[in-house]
C-alpha cells in the first residue's frame, strides 16, 4: 500500500524528502548536540564538569613541558582576567606561540585545570611572514 | 627589462582574449588570430615568469617572495604556484592548452566552445593585470558597453517594455548622480529593490520575452549602479601582477629609502610546509582539474545557447569525466600529501579549502550519473545541464573562498589575501547569473513530459544517488561556508569544532543510501533481474560484517555501538535520545552497507567482464573503488590505535580517568617497550661523506653558505669564510659575482675543508630539517627490526614542524612522527646553569646530577687562595657513572673557578658560587651539543589504510576508462 503512493511520486517529491531528512540530521549534528558552554574558570571549578574555556597564554616562560610523563604545563588567563595553571598530557600544540586565543576544553582536576584539547585561533600558516628584504 | 616584457605579454593576452571571444561571438574567421595570438602571449608570460625565478632576480616581488638561493630546482618550479598569481598564470595556461585542443578536435562548434572558454580566459587574465584605475571611469566604461549591447543587438523588445527602459535608464542615470556611500543609509531597501529586479528579470526571461542577454546586461546595469553607490575607495585595483618590483611593493622598507637601486641577495624563499615534492605535483594536478571544469560547462552552454540535443551533448560528457578524474586525482594527491610528510596523521581534515574542490567534484560526478539517466529519459536533461552548470560556478567558488581572505583563520591553508575578492565576486556572480538566465530561457525548451516513478527503473536510483550528492555537497558547502557567510551577515556561527565527527554524523545515513543505491541502480541497468538475486551479495555482506565482529572487537562486543549513544538513549532529553537512536548503530549500518557495495558492484562487473562487456564495467569498478576508499577509511581513523603509550608509573598513579598517554620519551640508546616494539632513539642522522655537487649560494659579510649533496643525495649546507673562495684576492660582492666564479680549483679547496672540518663546523640540512633514526624491533622477536626516520624542524616563526616516517605493512601502517624535541636542538654550544644542595639529585635530561659533598681542599698549589672548595658531583647517565669536581678558589671577596671535565660527555663544569637566597649551590655546565639527546615521539597504528589507497586507484581506474570508451567512440 505504502509502496504503490511511493510510486506515483514526482522528482520534486523525492527531492523534498531527501531535503528535509538532511535538513532534520544537520539540526541534530549541529544544535543537538550537548555542546558545553563557554565559561570562565571560575564556573568551571565549581561546575565540576567539562566546559570549555577562551583564554590567552601568559607566562609564556613560565610554560614547561616535562617529556617523563609527556605533560606540559602553562598558564592561561581567561576573559574575566583570572590566571589559571593547566595542564595538558600532550607536548605543547606546535604553534601555541602563534596563537591570539585559545580554547580550551576540559575540567578542573584538583587545582589544576586539565585540558584534554586545545583549539587555537590562528593566524594562517601559508601566510606570508612580514619579512623585510636584506 | 623581463618584467616589462611580462607585463606586456599580460596585457596582451587580455586584450586579445577580449577581442577573440568577442569575434567567435559573432562567428568571424579572424578571431583566429588574436585566439592564437592570446596563447603565445599567456605561454609567454609563464616563460618570463620562470626565467625570473630561475635566473633569481630578486628585485621582482614575487620572485623574492617566494624563491630562495637554496631551493632546489624542482622546488624553484614549484615556487611558481605558491602565490596567487603564479597559480592563475598556471590555470590560465592549463586553459590555453584545453583550448587548443578543442580549437583542433571541434573545428564544426570550434567557435561557439571556445568564446565560453575565451570569456573565463578574459576574466582569469584581469586577475593579473596589476591595474590601479579609478572605479567611476571603469564604471562609466562597462554602462557604455552595456547599453551599446542592449540598443545595438536587443533594441525591439525593449521599445515594447516599459519597466525594461525604468531600469536601464536609472542604470544609465544612477552612476551621474550617485556618489560615494550615498547608498548606506537606504541599505535594506536597496537590497530588496535589486532582489526584486533580479526575480522580474528572471521572470521575464524565462517567459521568453526577454533573452538572456538583455537580462543580463540590465541586471549588470544595476550592479554597477549599486556598487558605484557603495564603493568607498575611488582608486580600484584590478588584478596583482606577478612583475611587479620589489621596490614598487614595498616602498615602506627602510633599505629602499637609503638604496633605491638596492637588490636583495637572497630571496624570503618557499615555506617550509610546502617544500615537498608533493607540491610539484599536486597543485598542477589540482588546477587541471579547474581548468577542465570549463569545458562540460561550455558544452552545456552551447547546447543550450543553440537548442541542440541530447545526441549533441554526448561529446561532451567525456570531458566531464576527464574533469572528474583530474580533480579527483588532485584531492587524493593532497590527501596522500597530508599523510604522508604535512600533518599528523590525517588525509582528509575538512578544511573549508579541502572542502571546496570536494564539492564541485561531488557535483561533477552526480552531473554523471543525471546524464547517464537523461539517455534512458529525456527529462532528466535539465538536470544534467543544472548540475554541469552548478559544477563549474562551484570551481569559481571554491576559488572565491581560497583566495578573497573571506576565511580568515578558519582554514590552514588558503591564499594570502590580494585584495581581490571584488574582482573574484564579480567572476563569480557573472557566472552565476548568465548561467541561471540560460537555465531560465530554456527551461521550457527543455521540458520534457514527467514519467511518475517507478521503483524497478534504474534511473530512479540513478537520480536517488544523484539527489544524495546533491545535497551532501549543499551541505558540505553550506558549513564550509560559515565564514563567508559571518562576513556578509554578520552573524557569529561557530564550525563545528570537531570536523570528522561532525561531517560523519551528519552524513552516514545518506552515505549508507548512497552505497545501497549504487548496487540497486547498477543492477537494474544491466538487467532487471539482477536485482532479484541480489540478496547473495547482501547475505555475503551480512556474513562478512559478522566475522569482522567477532575476529575484530572480540565475542564480547556484538555490535560495535558507541557507549556514549547507549548512556544518550538511557538518560538524557529527548532530542539526545533521537540522537542516540540514530548513531547507534550508524557504524554497523555503515559497515554492513559498504561490503554491499563491495560485493555487489564486484559480482555485477563479473558479469559484464565475463560477457566480455568490460568496457561497460567502468561504472562498476568506480563503485567498488568509493566504497573500499571509504572501508579504508572506517577502519584506519575509526580502528587507529596509539602504541607509543607513556607508562611514566607517576603519572598512573597520580592521574586518573581516561586521559591522553599518546607520547613517549626516549632517551639516546635507551630501548623502550611499546605496544608491539622495542624503540631505541639512535640519534640524528649525519651527512655522509664523500661530498658533492658544491653550490655557492651567497655571501655575506665575509662568510659564504655553501650548498652539497651527501652521498645519499641529501642537501646540506655549511657556512664557509668567504676567502676560500677567494682567488684573486677579491671577495665577492653578492651572490650573482660569486656564482660566475665557481671554478673548479675553487670548489676543490672548498670540498677539502668541508671534508676536514666536517665534525667541528655544523653542518645543516638544506631544507633545516633534521632526521632522527629510531629503530624498531619486534618485541617478541628483537632479530626482526627496521628503521624509521621521522623528521623535525624547529621554526622561529612556526614552532616545531615534523615530517611523519611511516612502516607499511600488508594490513596496516606503523606511523611515527616527533611530537617534541629539547628547546636547545638548533644551537651548537649549550650552556646549562644548575642550582642545588648537597645530597640533591637533579634530573638534566637524559642525565642524573648528584651533588655528593663540598669538601674543603687544602694544597700547596692555592696556598695564595683564603678558601678552596671542591664540590664533588656525580653524573648517571644510564647504567654509567662519572665524577667531576669543579673548585671554587676564594680569596677576600673574590672568588675564581676552576673548571673540570669530563672527557668521555665533553662535558666542562665550573662551580659558580652559592646563592644564599635559596641555600644552593650553582655551577654551569657547557657541553657541545651532540643534537638533540632524546626525542618524545607519538606512533599509531592505522589498520588497512592500503585499502583506501586501493580505492582511490579503482575510483580513478573506473573513470579513466569510462571516459576513454566515450572518447574513442
Amino acid at each position: 500500500m505504502l509502496l504503490t503512493n511511493f510510486a506515483g511520486m514526482r522528482w520534486w517529491q523525492i527531492s523534498l524528502l531527501i531535503a528535509a531528512a538532511f535538513l532534520f540530521t544537520l539540526f541534530l549534528t549541529l544544535f543537538g548536540s550537548a555542546a558545553s558552554q563557554y565559561s570562565d574558570f571560575k564556573t568551571a571549578k565549581q561546575q565540576n564538569k567539562e566546559t570549555h574555556i577562551i583564554g590567552k597564554w601568559v607566562d609564556k616562560q613560565k610554560a614547561f613541558y616535562d617529556p617523563e610523563k609527556d605533560q606540559f604545563f602553562f598558564y592561561v588567563q581567561d576573559t574575566t582576567g583570572y590566571k589559571q595553571l593547566v595542564r595538558y598530557d600532550d607536548p605543547k600544540p606546535p604553534n601555541l606561540e602563534l596563537a591570539t586565543k585559545v580554547v580550551l576544553i576540559g575540567k578542573y582536576e584538583g587545582d589544576t585545570f586539565v585540558a584534554s584539547r586545545i583549539l587555537q585561533k590562528c593566524p594562517s600558516k601559508y601566510k606570508e611572514q612580514s619579512t623585510q628584504p636584506q | 627589462m623581463m618584467g616589462i616584457v611580462g607585463t606586456i605579454a599580460i596585457w596582451t593576452a587580455f586584450l586579445s582574449a577580449i577581442v577573440a571571444c568577442g569575434m567567435f561571438l559573432m562567428k568571424k574567421r579572424l578571431g583566429n588570430v588574436f585566439f592564437f595570438l592570446h596563447g603565445m602571449a599567456i605561454t609567454a608570460a609563464l616563460a618570463i615568469l620562470y626565467y625570473l625565478m630561475l635566473t633569481h632576480q630578486y628585485q621582482y616581488y614575487y620572485v623574492w617572495t617566494h624563491t630562495s638561493n637554496e631551493l632546489p630546482l624542482a622546488y624553484t618550479l614549484a615556487a611558481l604556484w605558491e602565490g596567487q598569481e603564479g597559480s592563475f598564470l598556471l590555470w590560465l595556461f592549463w586553459q590555453t592548452l584545453l583550448s587548443l585542443w578543442l580549437w583542433f578536435r571541434y573545428p564544426k562548434e570550434r567557435y561557439a566552445l571556445l568564446s565560453v572558454v575565451l570569456s573565463v580566459q578574459v576574466l582569469l587574465t584581469s586577475m593579473l593585470l596589476g591595474w590601479e584605475v579609478n572605479g567611476r571611469i571603469l564604471i562609466a566604461i562597462l554602462v557604455v558597453v552595456s547599453i551599446f549591447i542592449l540598443l545595438r543587438f536587443q533594441s525591439q523588445p525593449l521599445k515594447k517594455d516599459f519597466f525594461a527602459a525604468i531600469a536601464i535608464i536609472a542604470g544609465l542615470l544612477l552612476p551621474a548622480f550617485l556618489w560615494n556611500g550615498w547608498l548606506q543609509p537606504f541599505h535594506y531597501a536597496f537590497l530588496g529593490i535589486s532582489v526584486l529586479l533580479l526575480a522580474w528579470v528572471s521572470w521575464r526571461v524565462y517567459q521568453q520575452q526577454w533573452d538572456i542577454v538583455q537580462g543580463f546586461f540590465i541586471v549588470l546595469l544595476w550592479g554597477c549602479a549599486t556598487i558605484l553607490g557603495y564603493s568607498e575607495t575611488t582608486l580600484w585595483k584590478i588584478g596583482s601582477s606577478p612583475f611587479v618590483l620589489l621596490k614598487d611593493a614595498m616602498p615602506d622598507a627602510h633599505i629602499f629609502q637609503k638604496n633605491p637601486d638596492f637588490v636583495p641577495v637572497n630571496g624570503s624563499g618557499l615555506n617550509p610546509l610546502l617544500q615537498s615534492y608533493w607540491m610539484v605535483i599536486h597543485p598542477p594536478t589540482l588546477f587541471l582539474g579547474y581548468a577542465l571544469a570549463v569545458v562540460p560547462f561550455a558544452f552545456v552552454v552551447v547546447a543550450l545557447w543553440y537548442r541542440y540535443s541530447l545526441g549533441w551533448l554526448r561529446k561532451g560528457l567525456p570531458w566531464l569525466s576527464l574533469a572528474a578524474l583530474v580533480l579527483g586525482v588532485g584531492i587524493i594527491l593532497g590527501g596522500y600529501w597530508a599523510y604522508e610528510t604535512l600533518s599528523f596523521g590525517g588525509y582528509w581534515a575538512w578544511d573549508p579549502v579541502e572542502n571546496a574542490s570536494l564539492v564541485p567534484w561531488l557535483i561533477e560526478i552526480a552531473a554523471i550519473h543525471a546524464f547517464l539517466s537523461a539517455q534512458r529519459k529525456k527529462n532528466y536533461y535539465p538536470l544534467f545541464a543544472l548540475l554541469t552548470l552548478i559544477a563549474f560556478i562551484l570551481i569559481l567558488y571554491s576559488t572565491f573562498l581560497t583566495r578573497s581572505g573571506v576565511l580568515g583563520d578558519a582554514s590552514v591553508h588558503s591564499f594570502t589575501d590580494l585584495g581581490l575578492s571584488g574582482q573574484l565576486l564579480l567572476l563569480l556572480f557573472a557566472y552565476a547569473l548568465f548561467s541561471w538566465l540560460l537555465l531560465l530561457s530554456r527551461w521550457r525548451w527543455m521540458a520534457q513530459k514527467e514519467i511518475p516513478w517507478q521503483w524497478n527503473d534504474a534511473t530512479t536510483w540513478l537520480l536517488i544517488g544523484v539527489l544524495i550528492l546533491w545535497f551532501l555537497s549543499v551541505e558540505i558547502l553550506f558549513v564550509t561556508s560559515f565564514p563567508a557567510i559571518n562576513k556578509l551577515l554578520g552573524t557569529q556561527w561557530a564550525p563545528p569544532t570537531q570536523n570528522a565527527k561532525f561531517y560523519f554524523q551528519s552524513t552516514v545515513w545518506f552515505t549508507i543510501a548512497l552505497l545501497a543505491a549504487t548496487v540497486v541502480a547498477v543492477a537494474l541497468y544491466w538487467k532487471k533481474q539482477f536485482v532479484k538475486k541480489l540478496f547473495y551479495p547482501f547475505a555475503a555482506a551480512v556474513l562478512t560484517v559478522a566475522a569482522i565482529q567477532l575476529l575484530w572487537y572480540g565475542p564480547e562486543h556484538w555490535f560495535v555501538y558507541e557507549p556514549q549513544y547507549y548512556e544518550q538513549i538511557q538518560s538524557g532529553s529527548w532530542l539526545q535520545k533521537l540522537q542516540g537512536v540514530l548513531w547507534l548503530f550508524s557504524d554497523d549500518l555503515l559497515l554492513l552497507a559498504l561490503w554491499f557495495a563491495v560485493y555487489g558492484n564486484g559480482w555485477i562487473a563479473w558479469h559484464l567482464i565475463r560477457q566480455r562487456k568490460w568496457q561497460v564495467s567502468a561504472g562498476t569498478i568506480a563503485h567498488i573503488g568509493f566504497a573500499l576508499m571509504l572501508l579504508g577509511a572506517f577502519f584506519s581513523s575509526g580502528f587507529e590505535k596509539t602504541v607509543s603509550k607513556n607508562l611514566h608509573p607517576q603519572r598512573l598513579t597520580h592521574f586518573k580517568g581516561e586521559e591522553k598517554k599518546d607520547n613517549v620519551l626516549l632517551v639516546k640508546n635507551f630501548p623502550v617497550a611499546i605496544q608491539g616494539y622495542k624503540v631505541t632513539y639512535i640519534g640524528m642522522q649525519k651527512p655522509k661523506a664523500p661530498f658533492k655537487n658544491f653550490k655557492v649560494l651567497y655571501s655575506v659579510q665575509g662568510n659564504a653558505k655553501v650548498a652539497f649533496q651527501d652521498a645519499r643525495g641529501d642537501y646540506y649546507y655549511v657556512w664557509v669564510p668567504a676567502h676560500l673562495l677567494e682567488e684573486e684576492e677579491q671577495l665577492s660582492e653578492n651572490t650573482r659575482n660569486v656564482l660566475k666564479k665557481q671554478k673548479t680549483n675553487v670548489l676543490e679547496t672548498l670540498k677539502l675543508f668541508i671534508e676536514l672540518n666536517k665534525d667541528q663546523i655544523p653542518i645543516r640540512a638544506l631544507n633545516e630539517r633534521r632526521r632522527f633514526i629510531l629503530l624498531f624491533q619486534n618485541l617478541k622477536d628483537t632479530t626482526q627490526f627496521f628503521y624509521l626516520l621521522p623528521e623535525a624542524e624547529v621554526n622561529e616563526q612556526m614552532g616545531l614542524i615534523v615530517h611523519p616516517d611511516r612502516k607499511v605493512f600488508w594490513d596496516k601502517d606503523l606511523y611515527v612522527h616527533i611530537s617534541s624535541l629539547p628547546k636547545d636542538v638548533q644551537k651548537d654550544v649549550l650552556q646549562d646553569t644548575l642550582r642545588l644542595g648537597v645530597g640533591d639529585t637533579l634530573r638534566h635530561l637524559p642525565y642524573t646530577i648528584y651533588l655528593k659533598e663540598l669538601v674543603k681542599v687544602q694544597h700547596p698549589d692555592y696556598k695564595d687562595y683564603d678558601w678552596v672548595i671542591k664540590a664533588k658531583l656525580q653524573v648517571w647517565y644510564g647504567a654509567k657513572v662519572y665524577d667531576v669536581a669543579p673548585l671554587l678558589l676564594i680569596k677576600g671577596n673574590e672568588a675564581f673557578q676552576q673548571e673540570d671535565e669530563i672527557p668521555e660527555l665533553h662535558w666542562k663544569v665550573a662551580f659558580m658560587g652559592v646563592d644564599t637566597q635559596h641555600n644552593q649551590l650553582v655551577f654551569i655546565l657547557r657541553r657541545p651539543n651532540e643534537g638533540a639527546l632524546y626525542v618524545v615521539i607519538k606512533a599509531i597504528e592505522k589498520p588497512f589504510i592500503n585499502l583506501l589507497w586501493l580505492g582511490t586507484f579503482l575510483l580513478s581506474a573506473g573513470l579513466f576508462l569510462s571516459l576513454w570508451r566515450r572518447f574513442k567512440r
